[in-house]
């Protein structure tokens, strides 16, 4: 059993007088304490949505989330169940996500008061002290504004604030995309050495690729509602097994002063309304055959802990390029 | 290849709530005909504002002094009628967001047009012809159908090709461009920098391309400036600044970036600290407080921009540069 367990989720939002749209079209994805899983995926593709549906901020139309062993609940009007605080949720925009008429302190404290985790003031301050130089700030920010700090600096004051909780499990929506590169490298260094060092699961959902491919354990790819592929992020990497993966691989630009130019992926992510029949790829995807745009592939294992939706994966069969396959026999 | 834009001893000021804040302060650089000029640096390293004073677009009160010769005129220097006919006809300008450099309430084809029959006097039927052929080499889908359409009909990529569109439809000799792709997913800015690099090999742009991404530069620039607190701090050709960087914040910046053949697990490299904002008064050279290497000279005079045998500039006295790598940072 995960710690955080997505089964088949899938989120459709209604429009009034327009067709819905099903954001989230069945995306499995499972997280373990102390690891770091990366989702990635162009704009568009669902991500946040499924950030939201994994914490409970947007309630499944289909599929289940299970925390813990056991369904979350989504956000209503009631109160959630005591144990879901472990479940904490960091946003992409540290100038929005933190009140900016509250002191840092009282932002932070507010996890602690609620749930009962301190005794006293006294203990409380001190848990405060204790988050910010986990978080590497100085105690003294507690009596500050968020106005005061630097966008790397608020990320981790709300890092912190979600630590206050004594999570097992944090969801990261784009945490790092609003902040500099110099400041981007620290909150990756922290992320991770919290995962470790605080035993925490990270669900960190980026379009940054380079970024997850250095903090991810296991990283999986998004495209127009589906996970088309997860693996070990190494691996994922080196050898894409779908071509959607690989495309977005190839379209990293690469600092190596040799003015190689990133490979263009042509076409745009489809209307998510109106997505296209058979697999959602097959209309950008240079290896199209008659059978994609007809059946839809299912997401299978193809090696240990790698699992892909392409019909030019054959499952148990050793692992190929994809520019070296040929089309299997139609069946 | 012959300078087309020079730019020495750049100083931009704005007005700020407590007084002046020096924003740019002593910026060179030269773009050469038909190359791509990568500047680089962190948000508030004054990339921005440097392109916006040439073309005069910054906010009232602010105080520009040094020299941006173009085509013979001080760029710095024009004013009214002299600055309306170099921007937007010799010096075209793309921006971040394409989100909200179109006007909403205007078609394509008159955001295109409306330059040409300003700048040029060009006949309504030609100034159309030339929108189409335009499109037609930013590779939009059905041109003609794109005049009708209004921005918000068109997705953040799409909108990027057009908005290089509209800077290029009086054939400028310079396009600034400030962050196109930064907006965009990785797969769209793909698309837009084979686009940039294409329009500069056929047509013979030169281009300033301002942008933090060094992987974007790495792909495209010629030459490469990098930035820091309102100060050039390096130039050079592309693959000497990325492959054996001089000054040590272009170093640290290069060390910060992930690396595709680490081993998994390791934490990233990074600078210690924060980039100053404008406010801060620092002695001597900007970086000092940040560096590994810092000597005594450095807190207190300004590192004078050399050129080494080599051809490479920079503003640094420690030479040559230790090899060791940047700490890491939690």
């Amino acid at each position: 059993m995960s710690l955080l367990e997505l089964d088949a989720v899938e989120v459709e939002y209604t429009r009034r007088g327009r067709s819905s749209v099903r954001a989230v079209a069945g995306a499995t994805l499972s997280l373990e304490r102390g690891q770091v899983v990366g989702l990635v995926g162009e704009s568009g593709c669902g991500k946040s949505t499924l950030a939201r549906a994994a914490v409970g901020l947007v309630a499944p139309t289909g599929g289940a989330v299970r925390f813990d062993g056991e369904t979350l609940t989504p956000l209503t009007r009631r109160a959630r169940p005591r144990r879901e605080a472990k479940l904490q949720l960091v946003f992409q925009d540290p100038y929005s996500s933190l009140n900016p008429r509250r002191r840092i302190g009282v932002q932070i404290a507010d996890g602690l008061t609620i749930l009962g985790l301190v005794a006293s003031p006294a203990a409380r301050d001190a848990r405060v002290a204790e988050l910010l130089s986990q978080v590497g700030m100085a105690a003294d920010a507690a009596d500050r504004f968020p106005h005061e700090f630097s966008g790397g600096q608020r990320q981790r004051i709300a890092i912190a604030r979600a630590l206050a909780a004594e999570p097992s499990a944090i969801v990261l929506d784009e945490p790092l995309s609003s902040l500099d590169a110099s400041a981007q490298a620290q909150i990756a260094n922290l992320l991770v050495g919290l995962a470790r060092d605080l035993d925490i699961g990270m669900l960190l959902i980026s379009h940054d690729l380079a970024i997850v491919r250095q903090v991810a354990d296991v990283v999986s790819v998004m495209y127009l509602g589906v996970i088309v592929e997860s693996g070990k992020t190494g691996e994922v990497w080196n050898q894409p097994l779908h071509p959607y993966s690989e495309a977005l691989i190839g379209a990293v630009p690469k600092v190596d002063g040799t003015g190689t130019l990133p490979a263009a992926l042509p076409g745009e992510v489809p209307d998510p309304a109106n997505p296209p029949t058979g697999c959602r790829f097959h209309p950008r995807c240079p290896y199209a055959m008659d059978r994609c745009r007809v059946d839809e592939p299912p997401l299978v294992a193809v090696a240990d802990e790698r699992v892909s939706a392409c019909w030019l994966n054959r499952p148990g069969a050793p692992i190929v390029p994809l520019t070296e396959r040929s089309a299997p026999a139609a069946t | 290849m012959t300078p087309i834009l020079e730019v020495e001893g750049l100083r931009v000021q704005l007005q700020g709530r407590r007084g002046r804040v020096t924003v740019v302060d002593g910026a060179d650089f030269t773009l050469r005909e038909g190359e791509i000029l990568g500047v680089a640096g962190e948000s508030g390293s004054g990339k921005t504002l440097s392109m916006l004073s040439l073309l005069g677009l910054l906010p009232a009160g602010a105080v520009v002094e040094g020299r941006a010769m173009f085509g013979g005129q001080d760029l710095l220097a024009l004013q009214g009628r002299a600055l309306r006919d170099v921007r937007g006809a010799q010096i075209g300008m793309v921006f971040q967001d394409p989100m909200t450099s179109l006007h909403p309430m205007v078609t394509i084809g008159r955001a295109l047009t409306e330059h040409l029959r300003f700048h040029t006097k060009m006949k309504k039927a030609e100034a159309r012809r030339r929108a189409i052929e335009l499109l037609e080499e930013v590779r939009m889908p059905d041109p003609e159908g794109c005049l009708r359409a209004y921005p918000h009909q068109f997705s953040g990529g799409m909108r990027q090709r057009l908005a290089i569109a509209v800077a290029l439809v009086c054939k400028p000799k310079i396009l600034i461009a400030d962050e196109p792709t930064t907006a965009l997913d990785v797969t769209v800015q793909a698309g837009i920098v084979r686009l940039l690099d294409r329009l500069r090999r056929e047509t013979g742009l030169s281009v300033l391309m301002i942008t933090h991404d060094l992987g974007v530069l790495s792909a495209i620039a010629d030459r490469i400036s990098v930035m820091y607190a309102g100060r050039v701090i390096e130039t050079g050709v592309k693959r000497d600044i990325l492959r054996a960087p001089r000054h040590p914040y272009t170093a640290g910046l290069l060390d910060a970036l992930p690396h595709p053949e680490a081993p998994a697990d390791t934490p990233l490299l990074t600078i210690a600290g924060a980039p100053p904002s404008a406010n801060d008064v620092i002695s001597g050279c900007k970086f000092h407080p940040r560096c590994r290497f810092a000597q005594d000279s450095c807190r207190t005079e300004v590192p004078s921009f050399v050129t080494a045998a080599d051809g490479r500039e920079f503003a640094c006295p420690v030479d040559p540069l230790p090899a060791t790598r940047a700490e890491v940072v939690r």
